[in-house]
């Protein structure tokens, strides 16, 4: 009895210290690390139990403004979101994002038949075309550490390019780089500043909940005092590109 | 502004509805994975709801103030299901039952084909065969924010960029004609290329050259010789579709007048007409009316045995009549350079991966910037 009240009390107590970060004098949020000796290179899954003992921090989201008529305006409702991040040798980074989605827009590329196909004129048809992903993406200086300022929030600068780590419901985890707006691109089809990780394979999973998704993402060099930021977008309002929740700069301790 | 424009006018009243047109299309571009709810060419009947379903009613182009309006993003329904059969349970699976769809369809492309409308107890309709008009002012060029569309110097045809698409889709909203699609297998847009690789070999369109009923013409709009220049500029008999959305189609239309309403024979078209003139306006604007006094001056020229060069034109018996390519005057993509209305990428060379052909990607070439 006793034994559970403290459980209770210390989940209590976790929960409304990772409510809010600490603010440091340069605006941005302090995210908690938990660090882990033996963290593994691949993305730790979803279900494990070391997310218990990371401290889930609440991400202040904002939403764009409409690109063109009919998009959709701000209506000031944004799902509630959180992170959790461990650390490990070399700073290896693993980030575990949670948010609130009531609908499951996963929209795969294409549908295939349970024969493969061989008998039917097209191998792979169009899955639903018309529907938007649900998706996140953290973006990461492309130099990491301290900051005396941060890149811009719209896909960093020339001078401050960006690395973006980026899953999309039922296509899977991509790395990408920018340097600016509209400069978004595969990161096996071009430079990488950061030199952190090569080619375009990111690791991580994902998994649907009855009102939302967990989304795990491995992020490589991931040193003390890096920037952070956040997206999300939720297929159903048709969100892509620059229609999204975002956050502002976040700092990992 | 391009130096040359590539433009095509059909004359609807000749046009069979025989769809080979959309099939020479398919075979050539869009028989791939990703392509296959796509029809680049489509032949619809009008009055008809057309493919996508609404396309004409539900928005895009620009405004009068120049702004962009997109419309809704039709929903994958509205373009109809790609359907498969079971054949080979009838051929070789010593099955006999018929042959069916693997899902019964809801909507597809041509759901109201030959329905048409009635004017009273008088039926009309008309085949109105479409593709990517290459407008002047582009509404999906305009409305991609990663400047992903441009439209080619050398002869006005408009691309997507198959390396800077991240498949957003605001062309598709944007664009009035519903002409643009995404693929979802590549994650990007993708459009008629008005058989850029073909016209740069001296050979037609393949829609063009398939077309039984010798309804397209095919030329530069500013080269005196060729035939759509006569049609549009010089005889001012062919129209662009919904001109008032702004965008400057370069593809044109010779306007169908039917056949004679029932008791009307020996008056003129425009006395009590089969084909109710409100719906021509709707679709081609206002002009529509005089372009149809000039086809029927024309009409009765020949008629009384006097010459016309619209008719003759019109009647298009031979390639030669019907198209002017110019390959001399528009140079090839590999030695000129492709420009892009606005270009702010600092990547050197175009990447025209079109799928289904071999890419034209000259490592050379460079962009200009405007």
């Amino acid at each position: 009895m006793t034994q559970t009240f403290l459980h209770a009390a210390l989940l209590c107590l976790s929960l409304s210290q990772a409510q809010q970060g600490q603010a440091l004098e340069n605006g941005a949020i302090r995210i908690q690390v938990f660090e882990v000796s033996d963290l593994p290179e691949e993305a730790v899954p979803v279900d494990s139990p070391l997310w218990r003992k990371a401290s889930a921090h609440r991400l202040h989201l904002n939403r764009t403004p409409p690109l063109y008529e009919g998009d959709p305006v701000d209506d000031g409702a944004c799902p509630e979101a959180s992170v959790r991040v461990l650390r490990g040798p070399g700073n290896r980074g693993t980030l575990r994002i949670d948010w609130e989605d009531a609908t499951d827009d996963t929209a795969p590329a294409d549908t295939r038949y349970p024969d493969g196909g061989e008998d039917h004129i097209y191998k792979r048809h169009s899955g639903d075309f018309a529907a938007f992903p649900d998706a996140c993406c953290i973006m990461v200086p492309a130099q990491r550490g301290r900051h005396a300022s941060y890149p811009s929030l719209m896909m960093g600068e020339k001078r401050r390019p960006v690395q973006l780590l980026f899953w999309r419901a039922g296509h899977g985890f991509e790395k990408l780089n920018a340097h600016g707006r509209a400069t978004v691109a595969k990161a096996d089809e071009g430079p990488d500043p950061s030199g952190n990780g090569t080619g375009a394979s990111l690791s991580g999973n994902a998994k649907r909940r009855a009102d939302g998704w967990s989304v795990v993402m491995a992020v490589p060099s991931l040193e003390p005092e890096t920037p952070l930021c956040f997206a999300i977008w939720d297929g159903n309002q048709e969100q892509r590109d620059g229609l999204k929740f975002f956050s502002l700069w976040y700092e990992v301790e | 502004m391009p130096e040359h424009q590539y433009a095509m006018v059909m004359d609807l009243n000749k046009c069979l509805g025989c769809h080979t047109c959309s099939l020479a299309c398919k075979k050539q571009w869009t028989d791939g994975d990703g392509l296959d709810y796509m029809y680049w060419n489509n032949v619809e009947t009008h009055p008809g709801t057309g493919y996508p379903r609404s396309w004409h009613s539900i928005g895009g182009g620009f405004d009068a103030q120049r702004n962009l309006r997109p419309s809704p993003l039709p929903k994958a329904e509205d373009y109809g299901e790609t359907l498969e059969y079971d054949y080979a349970q009838r051929l070789f699976g010593g099955q006999k039952k018929p042959v069916m769809p693997h899902t019964l369809p809801s909507y597809m492309p041509n759901w109201d084909e030959d329905i048409g409308g009635w004017n009273p107890d008088n039926p009309y309709y008309f085949y109105l065969p479409r593709i990517c008009n290459h407008c002047t002012h582009p509404a999906c060029l305009a409305a991609c924010p990663r400047k992903a569309i441009y439209k080619r110097q050398e002869d006005g045809i408009v691309l997507v960029d198959q390396e800077r698409c991240r498949g957003y889709r605001h062309c598709v909203k944007a664009c009035p004609y519903k002409k643009i699609y995404f693929d979802a297998v590549s994650g990007k847009s993708v459009k008629c290329i008005f058989c850029y690789p073909r016209l740069e070999k001296g050979t037609v369109n393949a829609c063009a050259a398939q077309c039984p009923g010798r309804i397209r013409f095919v030329g530069l709009l500013d080269d005196p010789e060729s035939p759509v220049h006569k049609l549009v500029r010089v005889h001012k008999v062919a129209l662009g579709l919904l001109p008032e959305r702004g965008t400057h189609p370069n593809v044109y239309y010779v306007p169908p007048f039917n056949p004679p309403k029932e008791g009307a024979a020996g008056r003129s078209i425009l006395e009590d007409p089969r084909l109710p003139h409100e719906y021509l306006h709707y679709l081609f604007g206002a002009r529509v009316i005089k372009v149809i006094q000039r086809l029927e001056n024309e009409l009765q020229k020949a008629q009384s045995g006097k010459p016309s060069e619209v008719l003759q034109l019109l009647i298009g018996r031979d390639d030669s009549i019907r198209y002017r390519l110019v390959p001399e005057r528009v140079p090839q993509a590999a030695s000129a350079k492709v420009a892009r209305a606005h270009a702010d990428s600092s990547a050197g060379g175009p990447a025209l991966a079109i799928k289904g052909t071999q890419s034209r990607v000259d490592p050379d070439q460079t962009r200009e910037r405007t």
